[in-house]
């Protein structure tokens, strides 16, 4: 598949930054163990997590950044795969793409 | 399974050891407890788990099905909560204030609407008693319609909250009102 690398730069530039959450140890052990391994799609074995990490008002405020922020992250980030998947190639002249 | 109902089942779970960590060692297996993004979960345990944590949580808790009607009725009762309405009476008289003013009947209404009102298929009531006639008549039933959907967890989340919230109260009474009685000495 030929990419128009232009495009892909632009796209790109138009990701949400990353911002590590100013949380407390407790959130982010929720969203290292919890949310991370979810999105990324893999297992989460809850006998593998420690209950005293983190507090039931983590996961509530875990639950409120997903709603509020992550959700709309992800969806923005969904928008940008589409329109990677409709970007047009390149023109035949350029052969050694 | 979706993040959302994931990280209720995990609410769930650590709400119920910070509350009642006895309960939760009692009713919760954590081994065999794996979940995965887009995976099918094991609904019939986990609705197992939570009908369990519903049934050890209050020291009454009876439950009766009615085809015809097509709901189910659960009551639940405890001494905390039989304790929680005695005091609230002592708290009454000792402030020459009646009941439909009384702050803590209507803080009890109100811990119920926050903990249940989530759902058309599913209703409560709670009854409470300052001077009691008989064991457990202090109690809140829920009435769930099977015409629609109710969440056994979130359902199980608002029975561990209403625990908790006749427990720390229950608490803050006992010790406002033996610092007025040490005031009054």
């Amino acid at each position: 598949m030929k990419i128009n690398l232009d495009r892909l730069r632009k796209e790109l530039g138009n990701a949400p930054a990353y911002v590590l959450p100013e949380k407390g140890d407790g959130y982010l052990y929720a969203y290292e163990r919890l949310y991370r391994p979810f999105m990324q799609g893999r297992e989460i074995s809850l006998g593998a997590l420690d209950f005293e990490a983190f507090s039931s008002e983590d996961v509530l405020d875990l639950s409120v950044d997903y709603h509020g922020r992550f959700f709309s992250d992800l969806a923005q980030l969904d928008s940008i795969k589409w329109a990677l998947r409709k970007t047009a190639p390149l023109p035949a002249a350029v052969p050694f793409l | 399974m979706n993040f959302e109902e994931f990280l209720n089942i995990i609410y769930l779970l650590k709400l119920l050891y910070e509350v009642e960590p006895k309960v939760f060692r009692k009713t919760v297996d954590l081994g065999d407890m794996c979940f995965e993004q887009d995976d099918g979960y094991y609904y019939d345990s986990l609705y197992e788990m939570a009908l369990e944590i519903s049934d050890s949580l209050f020291a009454y808790a009876w439950s009766e099905y009615y085809d015809r009607r097509g709901m189910s009725i659960t009551v639940f009762s405890d001494p905390l909560i039989e304790e929680y309405y005695r005091l609230a009476g002592e708290y009454g008289k000792a402030k020459g204030i009646a009941e439909a003013d009384n702050l803590y009947f209507t803080q009890a209404e109100e811990e119920m609407r926050r903990n249940f009102n989530f759902s058309y298929s599913m209703d409560w009531l709670l009854k409470g008693y300052a001077e009691p006639k008989r064991p457990y008549q202090s109690r809140f039933a829920l009435f769930i319609y099977e015409d629609g959907y109710v969440d056994i967890c979130g359902v199980t989340v608002g029975l561990v909250r209403t625990y908790q919230f006749f427990r720390e109260n229950v608490q803050e009474m006992r010790e406002m009102l033996s610092r007025k009685e040490e005031t009054a000495a």
